[in-house]
């Protein structure tokens, strides 16, 4: 591996552990009283889990250096976002979340989806 | 042999005077965040499938405030005679226009087009609700220039996905990677 490669893969490590301490601290949101001045996302019990899910995988992602776990983190989340869309405003909804839940997860999820993407797609200089 | 006056001709210094340090680079950081949790949060009260349509309340209220206290009368026309009789439709674009700004911002990713698109939703926004009672018109005037800033630095660049991404993208030669280098 280059030195390009090398420095390239270090900026890959600290995005990965940047989203997964975002993924972390949102969790603390479960605790932010129902005020939309200090309610950034609206956080239920099973959001926080997928939450805590997709930051031990984009932790041991980062740590490792294995791409498939940034997939997993992203694939996780995209997925509980896109939930959360679905079941948004209905009677059914297992997040207990609201469109800033559905936010948060693709955002967290696309930032994963890429890192894998980054991580995964050939690189000449490699 | 050059001198360095020859090389100060050959690569000028186009602003010398701006701060590219540690701090403007995290400022630019907790500006670009600060703006994607905006958005996030604003998606939360767009609540589907008829976004307060039948109560008169959310999103529906926010919107008929431009025919209401009218701010710019064509913008006001096409609210009631484009955006209200199809409200539905425009409640999920909006919910999804603005939950896509927030994941986006929030990651700096595709930043600059999604600065744009942010330019584009505040002045909506400021164009329905500029004049309705207790609203303070700067925070509308700042969002727009928020997303201004974003816009001329390339705020994705620092501690954002585009910082990454733009080197891969950057050797690739394929259309998308070429459109991804001009909208980051």
């Amino acid at each position: 591996m280059t030195m390009a490669g090398s420095t390239q893969k270090h900026r890959l490590q600290r995005v990965g552990y940047g989203l997964s301490a975002a993924a972390a601290v949102s969790i603390v949101l479960i605790l932010a009283p129902s005020n939309d001045a200090v309610r950034i996302a609206k956080i239920g019990p099973l959001a926080a889990v997928v939450l805590l899910v997709v930051a031990v995988l984009g932790v041991l992602g980062a740590r490792t250096g294995q791409a498939a776990l940034y997939l997993a983190a992203g694939g996780l989340a995209v997925a509980a976002g896109l939930l959360q869309l679905v079941q948004f405003g209905r009677s059914t909804n297992w997040l207990d979340g609201n469109g800033s839940t559905a936010a948060l997860l693709a955002g967290l999820g696309i930032g994963f989806c890429a890192l894998w993407y980054a991580a995964h797609a050939p690189r000449n200089s490699d | 042999m050059s001198t360095d006056s020859e090389t100060a001709r050959v690569t000028p210094d186009p602003a010398p005077d701006l701060d590219h340090g540690r701090g403007a680079r995290i400022g630019l950081a907790v500006l670009r965040i600060a703006i994607g949790a905006l958005w996030i949060q604003n998606s939360g009260w767009k609540t589907p499938p008829n976004f307060g349509q039948d109560g008169g309340t959310g999103l529906f209220k926010f919107t008929n405030y431009a025919v209401e206290y009218p701010v710019f009368p064509p913008f006001s026309w096409l609210i009631e005679n484009v955006v209200l009789p199809n409200f539905t439709l425009f409640g999920y674009l909006t919910l999804v226009v603005e939950a896509s700004l927030g994941a986006f911002l929030l990651v700096g990713l595709a930043t600059r087009f999604w600065a744009v698109v942010g330019i584009a939703q505040s002045l909506a926004i400021t164009m329905s609700v500029l004049n309705a009672p207790n609203e303070f018109p700067w925070t509308y005037y700042l969002m727009i220039v928020a997303h201004i800033v974003l816009l001329a630095t390339a705020a994705g660049r620092t501690a954002g996905l585009d910082g990454v991404l733009r080197a891969r993208w950057q050797q690739s030669s394929g259309r998308a990677a070429k459109l991804l280098m001009r909208l980051s």
